[in-house]
């Protein structure tokens, strides 16, 4: 799956959560507050559900979380390793 | 020593043959079935949750119920012409339930079967043994708690709730924000164990350790100086949830150790953990420690771990499925600013 198109899916997600103004790939999301932890559960929970793939307890950690493009990327990492299904 | 079987948490009943005598379609339902209303009230009181899985025509048979008198005791109930495996996975997703702690009661050996083969978890009853449920070990409830005789009241608030976030048009942050939470956090005392225990025996998914321990050390612990041990409280504008968080901190010579951190599976989504969280950051920085947690990973709280991992808090020790966490950030977490949290010193 293309890069862009995941950091879209995601994008959509958290402007669900919480309103998006002014929110870009590159925001800091956890600097920013604009995620807060009960949101980080629910984002997890997303992108194993929206992406068909299962995040170890090493994937969890704030630099794989701390903008939607370090998100995008750990997504397409475990899409290629895992063999994660698309769509 | 064999394990005890998990306890039962959620009964989901059939309608035909197995709450009331005959088939209401065809003109029976005449009467109860032996046993079954003092079975329903008594699961009732010991806040065991009740539902409704039934191939009927829905209008009919909730009027019956009514009848009946006791329509008030089933949540979320499904009736409808479709598979009841389809109607049991219904009741899990609304009441947010594992299907071990679910039992589910027919008459009908096929509608067992076919619920069994979907959800291999969920313990089938035949409605001979309706009457004898309370006696099992697997329906005993060590204490009655005032959260427990509260408990369907308390889910039937989840399910306001929930339903009013379906149809919320804002984001979720908005919409927590138009629930007026208030959280109260108190020290543990005497008259708190039961549900202290009660929370540790019933919760899996949002339990940082796991740890169980009995009465007496969990009394123990409360009067200690050693130790901070809360509980916390929540009430919204749809209700109040009852006691629904414990925090146990011990305190070391440089650092505050977190010992176990649980939270109702039924407030999962409404930030809970994450305060309680936020206040341990608070009390360590209060004293001048660190703050470190340990964590045990067991099949189920996978969602602790990232609760932790994503509020700041690195991996300092592992060992297995032991992990000793540790929060290194200069600043306190604060409270999250939908929460409106009361503290009562003690």
């Amino acid at each position: 799956m293309e890069l862009q198109e995941i950091r879209e899916r995601i994008y959509g997600f958290l402007a669900q959560l919480k309103p998006a103004d002014g929110l870009t790939y590159d925001t800091e999301l956890f600097k920013s507050k604009y995620i807060t932890s009960l949101f980080a559960l629910q984002i997890v929970m997303f992108l194993e559900k929206e992406f068909g793939i299962k995040l170890g307890r090493k994937d969890i950690t704030e630099q794989n979380f701390h903008t939607i493009n370090a998100m995008a990327e750990l997504v397409q990492l475990r899409l290629g390793a895992g063999g994660g299904k698309n769509g | 020593m064999a394990d005890k079987p998990a306890q039962v948490k959620c009964v989901v009943w059939d309608l035909d043959g197995t709450i009331w005598e005959g088939t209401l379609s065809e003109g029976g339902a005449g009467c109860l079935r032996q046993g079954v209303l003092e079975t329903i009230h008594e699961l009732d009181r010991r806040g065991i949750i009740q539902s409704i899985a039934s191939k009927n025509d829905a209008p009919n048979a909730m009027k019956k119920l009514e009848e009946f008198g006791i329509a008030d005791y089933f949540l979320c109930p499904q009736i409808s012409w479709g598979p009841k495996s389809a109607a049991i996975q219904t009741i899990l997703t609304t009441l947010n339930l594992k299907s071990e702690a679910v039992a589910f009661v027919d008459d009908n050996a096929f509608e067992r079967d076919e619920v069994g083969f979907a959800h291999p978890k969920v313990r089938t009853y035949d409605a001979e043994e309706a009457a004898g449920l309370t006696e099992r070990p697997e329906f005993t409830v060590r204490f009655i708690t005032q959260d427990s005789a509260n408990r369907r009241k308390m889910y039937q608030a989840d399910i306001s709730r929930q339903a009013a976030e379906q149809s919320f048009a804002g984001t979720a942050e908005e919409f927590l924000a138009t629930l007026d939470m208030r959280m109260d956090i108190s020290r543990v005392t005497e008259q708190d164990l039961r549900r202290v225990e009660e929370l540790t025996i019933r919760t899996h998914q949002l339990n940082s350790t796991g740890y169980t321990y009995s009465y007496e050390e969990l009394l123990a612990m409360s009067q200690s100086p050693d130790y901070i041990f809360c509980i916390c409280g929540l009430h919204d504008r749809y209700g109040d949830s009852g006691k629904v968080g414990l925090l146990l901190l011990e305190r070391q010579e440089e650092a505050l150790r977190l010992k176990l951190l649980i939270v109702s599976c039924r407030v999962m989504t409404r930030g809970i953990g994450s305060a309680l969280l936020a206040y341990a950051t608070q009390l360590a920085h209060e004293c001048g420690k660190k703050l470190q947690a340990e964590f045990f990973e067991t099949e189920y709280n996978r969602i602790m771990y990232i609760t932790y991992k994503l509020a700041g808090f690195d991996e300092v020790e592992e060992n297995g499925q032991n992990i000793l966490l540790e929060y290194d950030q200069e600043e306190p977490i604060p409270f999250p600013a939908y929460l409106t949290v009361d503290i009562a010193e003690g």
